[in-house]
């Protein structure tokens, strides 16, 4: 098992929103959609058919025939799985190169509008095999990693890294928020770009805790 | 409000603010001094100017073409031959020079390059060409739509002789029998419906960070087929007559106004 460390951006919280969301730890969109959850109703939720509708058919209609079918719903809007980002390289067939993707510009892309407005980037870390694993609701999908989704990803620029229904809140470091034009303008400066507010979170527990490595006693 | 958003129906303000940033996290690339990674900093502070000039040149055709400088520049420093797709669309009216030698040591992407560079009006069929065939083709067909040979082009699907077939058609054409240019009509419908598929795509419509708005190679292409005409109307003369192919004229304007970096030519069609 490999500990990942992931990042998300979100668009169109308040701070309140975001803390509240370091409380609850981050949740798909269908687990947001429900009051009361009873978690048998995700057994057969963890395909990998529902994963590339996650991954490649996000903005797409529901196709008719699905069990999570809503008329003049996309499938982002009701998916179980969760995006985040890793970054990664990227083959840029026009040229002929691979090319680094910046998570924290693709998070940034997404939460503040492509830079037009304010959003919240969450740092978290998630539990993935090096290997496929999706019947497994606890272990996320490294899907940018070609060599384990031979599927053909369409955004694999975005370096994603898939979970599944809820990213709970001890995994979830901090939140910061940033203002899209600001970040841009610190790029030009020559500087990496500083959040407006960051809020961490209280109930995180670092990844070193639980990690194998055995210390001296005393 | 640009007329290349307007009719390809995306948001000019979220496209300026994308375009910015991309060139905003280039100069923090290349301005960023990391010893032994710089080379592949200078290659990633190419990849981001070549995308913010791609989405600029929706907006401002000459700005597009100072942004496709700055990512030639990249390019060049690192030495990687696709400087020269980028100088074409930064310096569309600046032909390179070849000689023959030069070609026997360069890949088949360079070489390539290298003919969209230096092919020019008044050149009826270009020694360079003639080259490029007898070294690279010898056994290659023309084709339209092969996954063929071992000289595909960074175009999908289009081999690099189909390309200067096309171009070599340009370069002989009368004006009165554009019906007769086989290859260019075959070159242009593929570009067309290359794009055609990445606007049907919508991660494309909504800008996703990584979606590139449309091919550079296919730009590069069409501005080294417009130093054949005088004139924007003389050149879209000949590019109405493939109408009936359902053939758009967007790479066409497109190309127009990067090779005179002005956006002042109206919107054909």
């Amino acid at each position: 098992m490999i500990i990942q460390k992931v990042i998300k951006g979100i668009h169109g919280l308040n701070d309140d929103q975001a803390q509240e969301i370091l409380e609850e730890g981050i949740k798909s969109n269908w687990l947001r959609d429900r009051t009361n959850t009873n978690i048998s109703e995700t057994n057969g939720f963890w395909t990998m058919d529902n994963l590339l509708l996650h991954i490649n058919g996000y903005d797409e209609p529901i196709p008719w025939g699905h069990p999570l079918y809503i008329p003049g719903r996309t499938f982002g809007e009701v998916s179980p799985f969760i995006s985040t980002t890793a970054g990664t390289y990227e083959t840029e067939m026009d040229i002929g190169e691979y090319v680094f993707k910046n998570p924290l510009f693709t998070s940034l892309s997404f939460a503040t509008n492509s830079f037009m407005g304010e959003g919240h980037i969450f740092y978290a870390y998630v539990f993935v095999l090096g290997r496929k694993s999706i019947s497994f609701q606890q272990f996320s999908e490294e899907v940018r990693e070609v060599n384990i989704y031979t599927d053909y990803m369409e955004f694999h620029d975005e370096g994603e890294i898939t979970a599944k229904l809820i990213i709970p809140s001890v995994q979830i470091e901090k939140v910061e928020r940033y203002d899209g034009p600001q970040a841009s303008e610190d790029w030009r400066n020559v500087i990496t770009p500083m959040p407006l507010e960051i809020y961490h979170n209280a109930n995180y527990v670092a990844p070193s805790s639980i990690s194998n490595i055995r210390e001296v006693l005393g | 409000m640009s007329r290349y958003t307007d009719v390809l129906g995306l948001d000019a303000v979220k496209v300026a603010s994308l375009s910015t940033a991309q060139q905003n996290y280039a100069i923090y690339l290349r301005n960023q001094s990391l010893g032994d990674k710089q080379k592949d900093q200078l290659k990633f502070a190419a990849s981001y100017y070549l995308s913010a000039a791609l989405y600029k040149s929706l907006l401002e055709p000459a700005e597009g073409v100072k942004l496709f400088t700055k990512a030639k520049d990249c390019y060049q420093e690192i030495r990687h031959p696709f400087y020269r797709i980028c100088k074409i669309l930064s310096e569309p009216n600046a032909l390179g020079l070849s000689d023959e030698a030069d070609f026997f040591s360069a890949t088949s992407d360079e070489a390539f390059y290298r003919i969209l560079e230096t092919f020019e009006f008044g050149r009826p069929y270009s020694s360079i060409s003639r080259i490029f065939s007898r070294y690279y083709s010898k056994d290659l067909h023309i084709e339209v739509m092969p996954s063929m040979g071992r000289w595909q082009t960074k175009l999908k699907g289009i081999s690099y002789q189909l390309v200067i077939e096309a171009l070599t058609e340009a370069s002989r054409m009368k004006m009165s029998r554009s019906k007769d240019l086989h290859y260019l009509r075959a070159i242009l419908s593929h570009i067309n419906h290359l794009f055609d598929m990445r606007r049907n795509n919508e991660g494309w419509k909504k800008l996703r960070p990584g979606i590139l708005p449309y091919d550079p190679v296919s730009l590069a292409v069409i501005v080294a087929i417009l130093r054949y005409f005088k004139d924007y109307d003389e050149a879209i003369v000949v590019f109405k007559n493939f109408g009936e192919e359902g053939i758009n004229l967007f790479f066409v304007d497109m190309a127009w106004d990067i090779k005179t970096a002005k956006g002042d030519v109206p919107y054909g069609n």
